[in-house]
């Protein structure tokens, strides 16, 4: 009864319940906008957060998480265009349904699914992530730098078919870890005589350049996108006969996101088209999948919905973020001093157990907004594209600001924004380069420490058993992702040559 | 033998970049707590890294191996385009660049209503909001918003402007 009662405590001593419910509209109107992303959308919020409590904070940042998934339904069903990529799935049938005049009930059909998924993966994270977490407080500095070599290995999942590119977006994550002192002497390193730089570049910097004005400066070259039609877009929720219809592809949904989201660098996009395709192999309809299914609508709602919570397992319970939203929630924790990982259930039990507490709200409070926020969501939709790159530039600079009075961080952000744009223009994925600056520090001070231990003597590394099983593990896992990773591209090849 | 453009774009700009920070590794003054590794140890083990990678890159852009991505399906929109077509997107990131830059210049200055507007009206102005009487109007009361939001509500102080405060 111990971890409900920090629960309870956390969420009535802080403003962790109203940051819930203004987490999950704010996400659900960011998840909306196509090009909001989650993690743009968490992260917009990142530097308000720091005169929060950190439960608040928390709270609040992993709400948006939730209200983003649903919110990008939104568009993918009125307008045919994903407001985040895991819905993109949704796409596929929502539309349809929008076609024929049934946008209403793919909309509610979303928004339960959601609920269901969202709820499941809490229960899956409550269960995973401290045993998780207990196994991995016997750690010693060997045991950390495998912990980080072990993040470190997601990167070939991560790499968008070139595994290269990615550890190249790695390699300029560690070296913008490396600014600032040294982590053994202190010795200023790479801060060219700045002194906004004698303590670092900030991972919440990174991710602000990385996610929102990378985005921004992508975005003003598209074209817009579509108008929303209000007039058939009343929403209605599912009722019993449907809901047993949708019973085995919300379970498939579940199942598929849990093992997708514990997985870094899978994520909600794979979850939904994974679940999607399972969806129609065992439906009873299988032929009316892409002409306007509803369960083609619940199965990757579903599975996106649970990732947003079983996303947090690596990130809680070991400190990887395995994907750019947990990475954004990752440097919430970061602002409020605390290091998610094994330490954090001793340190701060108060904010994970606020944190599962208020995932719970806001996946209930999702219901209840989403029936009543589809109206200002459409509006929005209908807003000129312009106002929103402008708006969203203008509260990216001010938040940047507001973190320490800094335009010199200000002028940081706008700079990694531009690597972020180059390395896309290169087809270079950037959730490596944040990996690299998130565990950057750790990997360079824990496997100097051990050398230090050890008197230089690199055996410490295999003697270690915990950091032997890690570094076995963060092996498999590479092996793992370039085997998934080839399959895919053997199987790709084989549908051109067909198709040729 | 057909290059790949990309690869080898980047794999210049990584051999580049891994240069200036191995230069700037070797500048790192040595301490009298140095440990076996000391504070270059690891810089230097990312800058030859990134060196590494992006020779890598270099070559595999020299013998035009595929791109990975083209082998999903997009379309190579370089080959394929008018190069004014293709290049426009870049372009219009800069120019949205140049107006950011212009903030961040203007902004200690200006201070952060009068150049927070100006940044509003002239982002929306380019990327092509229309152009009417109510575009300096939005911009302004954007700017307004955000400046009580952050400055008098959460108490956060926004910069007022040396301009204007040295009068």
């Amino acid at each position: 009864m111990e971890p409900l009662g920090h629960a309870v405590h956390a969420l009535v001593s802080s403003w962790a319940i109203p940051g819930a419910l203004a987490g999950v509209l704010w996400g659900i109107l960011g998840g909306a906008l196509p090009g909001i992303s989650p993690s743009i959308a968490m992260a917009l919020l990142l530097p308000l957060t720091y005169g929060m409590d950190a439960v608040t904070a928390i709270v609040l940042l992993a709400s948006v998480y939730v209200g983003a998934e649903y919110g990008g339904s939104i568009p993918a069903i009125l307008i045919r265009t994903p407001g985040t990529n895991s819905a993109s799935a949704t796409v596929i049938d929502g539309y349809e349904m929008a076609r024929q005049g049934r946008a209403g009930e793919a909309l509610g059909i979303s928004l339960i699914a959601g609920l269901v998924g969202g709820l499941f993966g809490l229960v899956v994270l409550v269960a995973a992530t401290k045993p998780l977490a207990m196994v991995a407080l016997a750690f010693t500095p060997p045991a950390y730098f495998a912990l980080g070599i072990l993040g470190l290995s997601v990167v070939a999942g991560l790499s968008g078919g070139s595994l290269l590119k990615g550890l190249l977006a790695a390699a300029i994550g560690l070296a913008l870890a490396t600014a600032g002192p040294d982590p053994m002497t202190g010795v200023p390193r790479f801060t060219f005589g700045e002194p906004d730089l004698l303590s670092g570049i900030k991972p919440l910097l990174v991710m602000m350049g990385l996610f929102a004005v990378t985005e921004m400066l992508v975005q003003i070259g598209e074209p817009p996108w579509a108008k929303a039609n209000a007039a058939n877009a009343r929403l209605k929720l599912p009722d019993l006969r449907m809901m047993k219809r949708l019973a085995r592809p919300t379970a498939i949904g579940s199942v598929i996101g849990t093992f997708e989201g514990v997985t870094p660098g899978a994520g909600g996009t794979i979850a939904a088209f994974m679940a999607y395709s399972e969806a129609k192999r065992w439906s009873n309809a299988p032929e009316e999948f892409g002409k306007g299914s509803p369960e083609g609508v619940a199965a990757p709602e579903c599975a996106n919905n649970v990732v947003t919570a079983t996303a947090l397992v690596p990130l809680l319970s070991l400190g990887i973020p395995g994907s750019n939203s947990a990475a954004v929630l990752l440097g919430g924790f970061l602002v409020h001093g605390l290091q998610p990982g094994p330490m954090l259930f001793e340190k701060a039990p108060e904010v994970v157990y606020g944190l599962y507490g208020g995932l719970l709200i806001a996946n209930i409070a999702m219901v209840a907004i989403g029936l009543v926020i589809l109206t200002p969501c459409i509006w929005l939709v209908n807003r000129p594209k312009p106002w929103l790159i402008a708006f969203v530039l203008a509260l990216v600079v001010t938040g940047v600001y507001s973190v320490h009075q800094s335009v010199f961080e200000v002028g940081l952000v706008l700079g990694v924004g531009v690597v972020g744009y180059i390395l896309r223009a290169c087809k270079v994925p950037p959730l490596p380069m944040v990996l690299g600056v998130v565990l950057g520090f750790m990997i360079e001070s824990n496997y100097r420490r051990s050398l230090l231990l050890s008197g230089g003597d690199y055996s410490i590394f295999y003697l270690d058993k915990v950091s032997l099983g890690l570094l076995l593990a963060a092996a498999a896992l590479a092996t793992y992702s370039l085997w998934r990773e080839f399959g895919e591209r053997a199987q790709r090849e084989r549908v051109e040559a067909a198709a040729t | 033998m057909k290059l790949n453009a990309v690869d080898l774009t980047l794999g210049v700009l990584a051999v580049t970049a891994a240069a200036g920070y191995l230069y700037e590794t070797a500048q790192i003054s040595e301490s009298l707590l140095e440990d076996a590794v000391g504070a270059r140890g690891v810089p230097l083990a990312i800058g030859g890294a990134m060196a590494g990678l992006g020779a890598l890159l270099c070559l595999r852009g020299l013998l035009g191996a595929r791109n990975d991505e083209l082998s999903r399906g997009e379309r190579p929109a370089a080959a394929s385009e008018p190069v004014s077509v293709a290049r426009r997107p870049h372009l219009q990131a800069v120019a949205l660049l140049a107006i950011l830059v212009t903030y961040v210049a203007l902004l200690p200055y200006a201070g952060y209503i009068a150049s927070t507007a100006l940044l509003i009206a002239g982002v929306a102005w380019f990327a092509g909001g229309k152009r009417s009487w109510q575009l300096p109007l939005i911009a302004i009361a954007g700017s307004v918003f955000l400046w009580v939001m952050f400055d008098p509500m959460l108490s956060i102080p926004l910069p007022a402007g040396a301009w204007w405060e040295s009068r």
